[in-house]
């Protein structure tokens, strides 16, 4: 019996002990040269990505093309779409060599020890940073130091609906956010308590606010001070005053909830005809092409006293070496190749995303991808760009700029719902 | 020790060794996590740093915050009002349905229907059915020449719709009650109708005291699973901010931020570790609070069995 029970409990803890101590890969693969007579071995650096699916394939793609480039590391691609799964590796040490994530991660990574500092090996380099955008080289960087490289830009354009203002009898195209937000205003209909026609890019409602208030020529501040009752969010919130007031705040509410829970669906507003003017991404582009709506694309203008056009926010995909990586100078090389290199063309080129460098961003090649590509390349090489500052509490700021449009929305005036924003953002710690 | 004795300590050392198994999982993944959240909820915690120790500065910092109590009240109206509600309609849907009628398994089947529907995929059909401009409700409702209700926009109506979605779900709390009131011996029933017991008096007199216990048994749960009402509402948000927004927010006005969802957000979006654990422990303590009241009251109306 005593037998029994100690070869039982041996058992348990070997199971338990051996699934702790389990190492994930290999640290050296043994490679082959093309004429296969020589054998030389290669660093393994494992990388770790979020995507899935088809774009998986192209990371694949991408991965081989830098292995048969040159013959000092092996990355090995793991498609692992589960940030907290990497996280949760790396914090147990287990992680990847190189792994992606957004820009606004940035912070929380570089804060929590997670991301590894990368000041030295740019130095070391001589890598020019000024050869990428600068707001999306602003968002991988905590405290001065840079913690991860852009490997893609996201930014917005001003979609228009080109029947309906046609149908309103506009014939020109805002050139200033004032001409936008009137044209916004005289293209909105409303049949008895309900509204038939929305004009303001007010669906999605997250996208506007932001980038009114960089088109207005003010940001949200810095990671040390914050201004959430600076002008342009005031105009913004104060234009939206306004047409809660013209219009009724039940009949745009119920318009912009039922947009906002039908985005990218057969009854998202701006798919069925019923939005004029929408603010959005890449992505909205083929899916307003197939459902036949007739529009155009253009760069989001600035107020009458900021002039400029292509304002915007700016988000970005990003890589980092976590600080637990055992091969730090290979993961480092395919960073570079990945986010400045070829290996960034193919990547843009493959998966149409934005490239983060000013150089690529004119590249005919990127450019002449799809009439979309060309809107959004230009919008990123204008460098209208914004973002919230950089800082560990930026979603709980986020989630304060939020409240404050929908309590607008909800009928409060911008005088209340500014008071209620700066309380809730001086709570924050 | 006798051979009695030692045949008797044998069988319970199997006993345990074939248990040994559950045992070491639940004290892993139970016991252990369980210990660790008390310990967590007294550190400065973010998951991927060690711990720091900081004493009661997460429950003094979380009675300082107006979300906080903004939450603990949301939950307390939900529980309150979906509690009471689900737990009558399932007594009298089970009660009409314990009669005997032609076509009563079929109703039996449709009310239980909802209740085997994915949580997911059912709050997602109520965000269509309650969506302003297409929505069903709404539109069934303008036949009567109600005005347009924007049921999840609108903070005067987002409670009543995530307790309208509760009630859509009672289902199997109709049929447990049906179950028991199955096991009421019908001999009671007799008696009382000779002694000239009209419905109502039956209702009240033989059937309510026969199930007493599995109405607080219900009653016990309902509250549990309402104080961790999570899942519906994090998709109503989700989908009312286009599923596009980066964390989460608590709906208009906060209307539906319930407390398990601002632990979600402590926990995961802002990575306060620490002060979600504080709050799941004063979460246990106060579902521990109202269960211990509820039993102590309960000696009062359940019988014995």
């Amino acid at each position: 019996m005593k037998k029994m029970l100690s070869l039982g409990l041996s058992f348990s803890m070997a199971v338990m002990l051996g699934a702790c101590g389990a190492k994930a890969t290999p640290t050296t693969t043994s490679v082959s040269s093309e004429g296969g007579t020589k054998q030389t071995q290669r660093e393994t650096v494992n990388f770790w990505y979020l995507w899935g699916g088809e774009e998986a394939k192209i990371i694949e793609e991408i991965i081989s093309k830098y292995n048969s480039s040159q013959d000092k590391y092996e990355v090995v691609g793991t498609s692992t779409p589960d940030q907290q799964v990497i996280i949760t590796a790396i914090s147990g040490g287990q992680g990847p060599d190189i792994t992606d994530d957004f820009g606004g991660s940035v912070p929380k990574y570089a804060n929590e020890n997670i991301a590894q500092n990368l000041d030295e090996y740019i130095k070391k380099d001589n890598v020019d940073m000024t050869a990428f955008v600068d707001a999306a080289l602003e968002q991988q960087k905590y405290e001065g130091s840079i913690y991860s490289l852009p490997i893609s830009v996201n930014v917005f354009a001003l979609y228009y609906n080109k029947d309906l203002l046609d149908k309103a009898g506009i014939t020109k195209t805002p050139q200033t956010l004032e001409e936008l937000m009137q044209m916004s205003e005289d293209t909105t209909l409303l049949d008895g308590e309900s509204l038939t026609q929305l004009g303001a890019p007010f669906v999605p409602t997250n996208y506007w606010p932001n980038i009114f208030t960089y088109a207005y020529g003010s940001d949200f501040g810095q990671p040390s001070n914050w201004t959430p009752d600076n002008e342009g969010f005031k105009k913004s919130l104060e234009f939206m005053e306004s047409q809660v007031k013209k219009f009724g705040k039940d009949a745009l509410g119920n318009f912009i909830t039922s947009g906002n829970s039908n985005l990218n669906t057969p009854q998202d507003p701006f798919l069925n005809g019923t939005q004029v003017f929408r603010i959005d991404g890449p992505w909205l582009y083929n899916m307003a092409k197939d459902a036949g709506v007739n529009f155009e694309m253009m760069p989001i203008p600035g107020a009458e006293n900021v002039g400029g056009e292509g304002w915007s926010t700016v988000d970005t995909s990003m890589l980092y070496i976590p600080t637990t990586s055992a091969h730090k100078d290979g993961a480092w090389d395919f960073m570079k190749y990945m986010c400045m290199g070829e290996g960034n063309k193919l990547f843009c080129k493959l998966k149409g995303d934005l490239p983060p460098t000013k150089a690529l961003l004119e590249d005919q090649e990127i450019v002449s991808l799809s009439p979309a590509q060309s809107v959004f390349s230009g919008i990123v090489a204008k460098n209208n760009l914004g973002a919230l500052p950089q800082s560990l509490h930026t979603v709980e700021y986020s989630k304060a700029i939020k409240d404050a449009v929908e309590t607008v929305l909800l009928g409060d005036s911008t005088e209340q719902a500014l008071t209620k924003m700066k309380e809730a953002v001086s709570a924050i710690k | 020790m006798n051979k009695t004795n030692r045949q008797s300590v044998r069988t319970n050392l199997e006993g345990f060794l074939f248990a040994l198994p559950w045992l070491i999982g639940f004290i892993i993944f139970s016991v252990y996590p369980i210990f660790m959240s008390g310990y967590y909820s007294f550190t400065d915690f973010s998951a991927i740093k060690d711990p720091v120790f900081v004493g009661l500065e997460n429950y003094k910092s979380l009675l300082k915050d107006p979300l906080f109590y903004k939450s603990l009240k949301n939950t307390v109206v939900y529980v309150l009002f979906s509690v009471t509600m689900g737990i009558f309609l399932a007594l009298v849907i089970a009660t009409m349905l314990n009669k005997k009628w032609k076509g009563r398994t079929i109703f039996r089947a449709i009310f239980f229907l909802p209740s085997v529907v994915p949580v997911v995929a059912s709050t997602m059909i109520w965000v269509w059915v309650f969506d302003p401009n297409h929505g069903y409700l709404n539109n069934f409702l303008r036949i009567f020449g109600v005005s347009t209700i924007n049921w999840l926009g609108d903070p005067s109506w987002t409670m009543a719709s995530v307790v309208m979605i509760t009630l859509w779900g009672m289902g199997s709390s109709m049929v447990i009650f049906l179950a028991a009131m199955q096991d009421v011996p019908k001999e009671l029933y007799e008696a009382a109708g000779i002694d000239g017991a009209g419905g109502l008096a039956k209702f009240f007199s033989i059937t309510l005291p026969g199930i007493a216990h599995v109405v607080l048994y219900q009653v016990i749960l309902a509250l549990i699973n309402g104080f961790q009402y999570f899942t519906q509402v994090y998709i109503i948000i989700r989908a009312q901010s286009g599923n596009i927004s980066q964390g989460i927010n608590g709906g208009p006005r906060d209307s539906l931020m319930m407390y398990p969802l601002y632990l979600f957000y402590n926990a995961f979006t802002v990575l306060k570790m620490g002060r979600a654990a504080a709050m799941s422990w004063i979460l246990f303590l106060v579902v521990s609070f109202i269960t211990f009241v509820l039993l102590k009251v309960s000696k009062k109306w359940v019988m014995n069995r």
